[in-house]
């Protein structure tokens, strides 16, 4: 066998039984190692979990557009649970400069049924031009005529995760849907939508003409739940924003709406990811500092242990540097098995975490090579005064020590 | 010119304020293939000699040659290669590594040597030679005393060192152990190799063609 070959087999022999010796000590510097990894992976996951989130609710919003949603009152008024804002607000805001349209969403849960099957989604009121604001787009069949907007027709449009769930594979358009007691029919499917960020699904919903709405789903209504702008290209953007919010507030308190635009959306993801950044990573890092201690004293310990063995390994011809070798190469092995183990543990709380705190899910790929990077470095440097140590034992002490 | 030559050579120990002297001017000359036996009571200081000898421990005076060469001269690396190339230790504790299997602790000074060859072939040439070819997968505790002394041999000669040290190497074994290791030594003495026992018991001593006393750090007796 090639010298060379044995020699690098014999040195990995000796550096991976040399850590099964002592299971005990070896297990306690690996979790120590390994936890701080685990909220590392979990770092980097919630951070970018919480983009994916801001790219997905900024998506939703629309390039160039400004979303006003319904506060619930003060805190001293009593928690009704009905919108704050209503059609006047509307009227309001669509006259400010720069707006190029606005509409408005009106929702109500209802049940809904097909035969003997039945769920409760959301019914969707639409205004005129409701859908065009709104981003809404056609997948199969058509939207609403203009003239459908002005009388009582008895059709909606619904969306794929509905269709899919009452007609399967089978096609929709021209079945008859219940919402409550009334039967509409289908005309058109929208094109997926996805979720909120909440995870609630925008693709289970239906969507009736507005005049429809009021005859047969929900006749009393003022009050609504959002209002949503858009902007013409010319407009300035800031001073829109402010302007509405001027105009929101001569009527309102500042509770009873809060307006959303990508920029609060970026904003609020940004101090959050700074928070999360910080905390988390504070976190990590001493936890990784205290594994990187942990880790140290027990390398401590085992030089202290295996004194006799570095001093017979010294007397048989080891160099200081291979004294350092074998403990740098025993530190890795710790390190990159704790990697290992760590990515494992953070994506498991990836998967059992992230949803309690509502950013979605994202297992991060990239993280795992941080992550053997990360371990690396701090077993290297918390075995390099052990093994300095170690390398500068005195020979005839560490060999009778044993005795 | 002598293989080994030591001339005044002192070891003195500092302990506190105190000094220990354990080495008193130690003059010795050791040809190429002899065997010779280092002997005296507990304390007298022979194995701080042979740890001189041996490059484990440095002298606080005197001259050490070996091969003509002065050892004070070597870094701590020409000495690491030193011990690795020429030098074969034996100890009375074996001090095999518990966690390698005998093939594994016989083939360790392979790790730290810049030759080549086929050491492994080699070292079960050789355990075959104290009879543990069929034992190189055992783990040290599961051999007896004198089998891990063999073990300890086998390893001292794994890369051909020219001189065997051996520092007790009878102390824990039972006689009929301490003759098999003593006439191996006996043997690789006859095959050219130059040995150096430190041993406090005569009988252990008389397998040795030369035999130096010492005495509170001095030698009594050549």
């Amino acid at each position: 066998m090639d010298a060379l070959l044995l020699n690098r087999e014999l040195f990995i022999v000796s550096v991976v039984k040399a850590l099964w010796q002592n299971p005990a000590r070896t297990l306690f510097a690996l979790s120590a190692i390994s936890l701080g990894i685990a909220s590392l992976v979990f770092i980097v996951a919630a951070i970018q979990g919480s983009n994916r989130q801001a790219q997905s609710i900024i998506q939703l919003l629309g390039p160039n557009s400004i979303f006003v949603r319904s506060g619930f009152g003060d805190k001293s008024s009593v928690r009704r649970l009905t919108y704050r804002i209503d059609l006047k607000d509307l009227e309001n805001l669509k006259h400010i400069y720069g707006i190029r349209a606005a509409s408005y969403l009106l929702l109500k849960q209802k049940r809904i049924s097909v035969e003997s099957e039945a769920r409760n989604a959301y019914a969707v009121a639409a205004a005129r031009n409701f859908l065009d604001v709104f981003d809404y787009r056609p997948y199969k069949g058509r939207f609403f005529y203009p003239r459908e907007y002005s009388s009582f027709p008895k059709i909606c449009i619904i969306g794929t995760e509905l269709a899919k769930y009452f007609f399967g594979s089978s096609n929709p358009l021209g079945r008859k849907i219940k919402v409550s007691r009334t039967t509409f029919t289908i005309v058109g499917v929208f094109a997926p939508k996805g979720k909120l960020p909440s995870g609630k699904s925008l693709d289970d919903r239906l969507i009736i003409p507005i005049k429809s709405y009021r005859k047969f789903v929900e006749p009393e209504y003022r009050r609504i739940f959002a209002i949503k702008l858009k902007l013409e290209p010319y407009a300035d953007y800031d001073h829109v924003v402010s302007m509405v919010k001027q105009v929101m507030a001569k009527r309102h308190s500042k509770d009873d709406f809060v307006v959303i635009t990508p920029e609060t959306v970026r904003k609020f993801l940004n101090i959050f990811n700074w928070t999360l950044s910080l905390y988390l990573g504070l976190a990590s890092l001493v936890a990784l500092f205290i594994s990187g201690f942990v880790m140290s004293n027990i390398f401590f310990i085992n030089v202290k242990v295996r004194a006799w063995e570095i001093g017979i390994r010294r007397a048989i011809g080891a160099t200081r540097q291979a004294i350092i070798w074998q403990f740098v190469a025993e530190a890795l092995t710790v390190s990159i098995a704790g990697a290992a183990a760590g990515s494992i543990i953070g994506f498991m709380s990836i998967k059992w975490i992230t949803p309690m705190l509502g950013i979605p899910t994202v297992y991060p790929m990239k993280s795992l090579v941080l992550a053997i990077a990360f371990s690396s470095v701090t077993g290297l440097l918390s075995v390099l005064m052990p093994a300095r140590a170690a390398s500068r034992l005195n020979m005839v002490s560490a060999l009778k020590s044993r005795l | 010119m002598a293989l080994i030559s030591l001339k005044g050579i002192e070891r003195i120990f500092h302990q506190g304020e105190l000094e220990i002297e354990i080495l008193k001017g130690i003059d010795i000359e050791i040809e190429k293939g002899e065997f010779i036996a280092i002997m005296g009571a507990s304390g007298s200081g022979k194995s701080t000699l042979m740890y001189i000898i041996g490059c484990l421990d440095s002298p606080t005076s005197g001259s050490y040659l070996l091969d003509g060469r002065d050892v004070s001269s070597l870094d701590d690396d020409e000495l690491s290669r030193l011990r690795n190339q020429r030098l074969g230790f034996i100890f009375q504790s074996f001090y095999l590594i518990p966690y390698l299997n005998v093939l594994e602790n016989v083939l360790i000074p392979t790790l730290y040597s810049p030759e080549t060859g086929n050491f492994k072939d080699r070292a079960g040439a050789l355990l075959k030679e104290v009879d543990l070819g069929e034992r190189m997968q055992f783990l040290p505790s599961e051999l007896s005393g004198g089998q891990k002394q063999r073990v300890a041999i086998v390893r001292s000669l794994i890369n051909d060192p020219e001189i065997v040290l051996a520092d007790e190497p009878t102390g824990q074994l039972d006689s009929k152990s301490s003759r098999q290791v003593m006439e191996i030594l006996s043997r690789l003495n006859r095959q050219g190799k130059t040995i150096i026992l430190v041993t406090h018991d005569p009988e252990t001593a008389s397998f040795a063609n030369r035999r130096i006393f010492l005495q509170d750090g001095r030698i009594t007796a050549q």
